[in-house]
């Protein structure tokens, strides 16, 4: 009898995994990388640059720069990562002006992006179509727009500066199951940002 | 270095692209049906990539040999117009006979062959099959170069790490196939919840890992691995890998202008949308 390529291949991968092969498992989801302060989106160059002073996280004034914890991981203790829920980012530079090893750098808030926004399953109009347009309204760069009642933000505009996720009020106005630190909308990486739109997490 | 049964690149031409398995045509319109059934080869797909996956990064036990001898069965390129194909049979089939009867002295022969095809056991003057791309992509033939550096970049945008990361290099191969089996399933995943679009991504970006990484290298590897060995295990486990990549490289194109992805191979998956 013969077989085509595909029902040939289709027949060895069906066997090993009847037979129980299941790989090494040597390769682990890890830890989302966090979106960096300004001009720290190349993840190794910072991760090999920053001296985890703490500086930037001192003078940020909206309070918008965090910082690992030990439970992230030996290597991302104490590096300052962003965090939106106090505040956003307005570029403003105190946090680059201060850093000793220039790990940050001046950007571009209409070129360069820190990151990118998506919408995730805690947004209230991920169940009720229309009943919020909070980042809608408070995006400076009018990224978002409203799709059919929900939000949906053009990536090619926003540069992740947070301020929709600063105000987002979907942890306000209802109770969530699931991770109850995520709001409404998000700020992630591009690249991560990315992945969670192709694997349904978020859009 | 050329390995057993091995066709040239120039003497597969012409015929490659007609083999593929996802060949075809008019694929932009296919049902959802469809869809569905090439997210369950997808799968299949990945195990196999799995099976590789193990097969280089330990000895053969005696689970490995069953399933390998039991594979050896499965009937391959009939009318002999598929050479890539026929490589993967004929490799399986090699490794089959190899264990047929596996007993402990197999166990133990093909496990000393194992160290000094990978680990270099008993290596002192030529170079062994190291399953590292850094070793067959940098100028000095050594670990943890510019290839490494770039592996791990990619999987950390994919979001995965080696486990007890610091004590693998990221461009081990058995690390590498294990990342497109996990796209794979992935894209599987993707295209069984009839998402296209989002799989059509998941496969461009397995292909531009497929050029620009595996293919980069594992054909030197798999002619060493060839050159090394002494077992017909191992020399049918180079000429299978070594075809089963041939056909990967034939079939992800057409996957990806199946999902309606025809973007230049290897862009940066990142830099889309």
């Amino acid at each position: 009898m013969s077989l085509t390529r595909r029902d040939f291949l289709a027949a060895i991968g069906a066997t090993a995994a009847l037979c129980g092969v299941a790989g090494v498992g040597v390769l682990t989801r890890s830890e989302d990388v966090p979106v960096r302060p300004p001009g720290a989106q190349d993840e190794d160059g910072f991760l090999s640059a920053c001296i985890r002073c703490d500086r930037c996280r001192s003078i940020c004034p909206e309070s918008s720069i965090g910082v690992g914890h030990i439970e992230d991981g030996i290597f991302a203790a104490r590096l300052p990562a962003m965090v939106f829920h106090d505040g956003r980012c307005t570029f403003c530079n105190l946090c680059v002006g201060v850093c000793p090893t220039e790990a940050l750098h001046s950007i571009d808030p209409g070129q360069d992006k820190l990151g990118v926004a998506v919408i995730t399953s805690n947004c209230l109009t991920w169940d009720d179509p229309g009943s919020c347009a909070v980042c809608r309204d408070v995006c400076p760069y009018g990224a978002v727009t409203i799709v059919g009642g929900m939000p949906v933000v053009d990536r090619s505009i926003c540069n992740g500066c947070g301020e929709c996720v600063h105000l987002c009020p979907a942890l306000v106005y209802r109770s969530v199951s699931g991770d109850r630190s995520m709001r409404g909308v998000e700020v992630y990486p591009e690249s991560v940002a990315q992945r969670k739109v192709d694997d349904g997490e978020v859009r | 270095m050329r390995l057993r049964g091995a066709m040239t690149r120039e003497e597969e031409n012409g015929k490659t692209a007609k083999d593929s398995a996802f060949g075809f045509e008019g694929a932009m319109d296919m049902e959802s049906s469809a869809y569905s059934d090439i997210g369950g080869y997808c799968g299949e797909l990945a195990s196999t990539y799995d099976l590789f996956a193990s097969l280089i990064d330990r000895e053969v036990k005696e689970d490995t040999a069953g399933t390998v001898a039991s594979l050896a069965t499965v009937p391959g390129d009939g009318d002999g117009t598929d050479p890539a194909g026929k490589r993967v049979a004929d490799g399986f089939a090699m490794m089959g006979k190899a264990v047929t009867y596996f007993d402990e002295d197999v166990e133990d022969m093909l496990a000393v062959d194992y160290a000094h095809v990978f680990l270099a056991a008993g290596e002192h003057n030529d170079r062994c099959a190291t399953p590292y791309e850094s070793v067959y992509t940098s100028e000095e033939g050594i670990l943890m170069q510019d290839a490494r550096d770039d592996v791990r970049r990619i999987y950390r945008e994919s979001g995965v790490m080696p486990d007890g990361e610091g004590n693998i290099p990221e461009d081990y191969l058995t690390l590498e196939l294990e990342y497109l089996a996990g796209l794979y399933r992935r894209l599987g995943a993707q295209l069984g919840e009839g998402h296209p679009e989002a799989a059509g991504r998941v496969a461009q970006k397995a292909y531009g890992f497929l050029k620009g990484h595996l293919l980069n290298w594992v054909p030197d590897l798999v002619a060493d691995i060839d050159r090394v060995a002494t077992t017909d295990f191992y020399h049918g486990l180079a000429l299978s890998l070594d075809g089963f990549l041939a056909c990967e490289s034939d079939d992800l194109p057409a996957l990806c202008a199946a999902l309606g992805t025809q973007s230049a191979p290897g862009a940066s998956p990142a830099a889309r949308d």
